[in-house]
């Protein structure tokens, strides 16, 4: 006779990044911002240098007026941008920022 | 000879990123009395957008300490100190859109899994008086991939000035600018574009 005791350990480090950063887009044509943000945080565990999602995650803070966390978005949005459009309206929004 | 390498490179960089007002130095700023608003002409994709930069502009003179007179004949009209002198501010909305698709491309990383199965197996026999256990363990690692070339999108508002400032009497441009802004909302992008410009054009009178 035996006895078989089987037990899965299944540790997935990451799944659907993807999936956080569509409903982050879905929430934003919602005019649901916060929630957007939520859905930023999300995507950002896997994807930490995109600036594109630095420059969303900023331009969400900015709407729900939070000039600290907007410019702390725009700087990192900066600092991993090789777009010269994008490094230029960073530019623009942390000078806005730190002049407030 | 070492220092004329490094201040070449210095000099290109420092120019190249400043994008300051044009002023006219000879110009005394000191008797100037009075800023007259033009009135603004709307942008060719947005009926409106006209009004709505006079009305921020005229709001943001008032936020910053300044008295504002509206008269339906001349304009806005702010009052900057007791000089004799008269500028005209106008403004062109070179940009002014209330939905600009912007494009996310992202990557993202399935760092894989760790599928540990236990199998454990008992057999006892009464007859021999003895008991056999056993047990293994196997380890699945997925090494997991990079996938890219995603995109998701959201559109955003974005909004363009050109300001400048011309001594009434003589004609003479003493001061120009251009701002462009972006966000969210397209009010919110107006306010701070403008914002920005009285910011600086209220610094010549301090």
């Amino acid at each position: 006779m035996k006895k078989i005791i089987s037990f899965l350990l299944v540790g997935l480090l990451f799944a659907g990044s993807n999936d956080a950063l569509s409903k982050a887009s879905a929430a934003m044509r919602a005019g649901m911002y916060k929630e957007a943000l939520a859905h930023i945080s999300d995507a950002q565990k896997s994807d930490k240098t995109n600036p594109d999602v630095y420059r969303m995650k900023a331009l969400l803070h900015e709407a729900l007026n939070e000039p600290k966390l907007a410019l702390a978005a725009w700087q990192h949005c900066l600092k991993y941008s090789k777009d010269e459009l994008l490094s230029s309206e960073a530019k623009v929004h942390i000078q806005s920022l730190t002049e407030e | 000879m070492k220092k004329l390498f490094l201040f070449f490179p210095i000099l290109f960089f420092s120019t190249s990123c400043y994008y300051g007002p044009a002023v006219n130095e000879s110009y005394d700023f000191a008797q100037v009395g009075t800023i007259e608003i033009v009135p603004v002409k709307d942008h060719t994709y947005m009926t409106g957008s006209g009004e709505m930069v006079k009305t921020s502009l005229s709001h943001n003179f008032l936020k910053y300490g300044f008295n504002v007179h509206e008269a339906e004949e001349v304009g806005s009209q702010i009052s900057i100190g007791n000089g004799e002198q008269t500028l005209e501010l106008s403004c062109i909305i070179t940009e002014y859109t209330d939905a600009e698709l912007i494009v996310v491309p992202y990557r993202y990383e399935d760092r894989g899994s760790t599928t540990t199965t236990v199998s454990q197996s008992a057999s006892a026999d009464a007859d021999k008086d003895k008991s056999n256990t056993s047990s293994s363990t196997t380890t699945k690692t997925d090494g997991g991939a990079i996938h890219s070339g995603s995109k998701v999108d959201y559109t955003r508002a974005r909004v363009g000035i050109m300001l400048k400032m011309r001594d009434a009497e003589s004609g003479a441009l003493v001061w120009s600018n251009s701002y462009w802004y972006s966000g969210l909302e397209l009010h919110r992008a107006t306010e701070i574009c403008v914002r920005n410009g009285v910011n600086q054009v209220r610094k010549l009178f301090q």
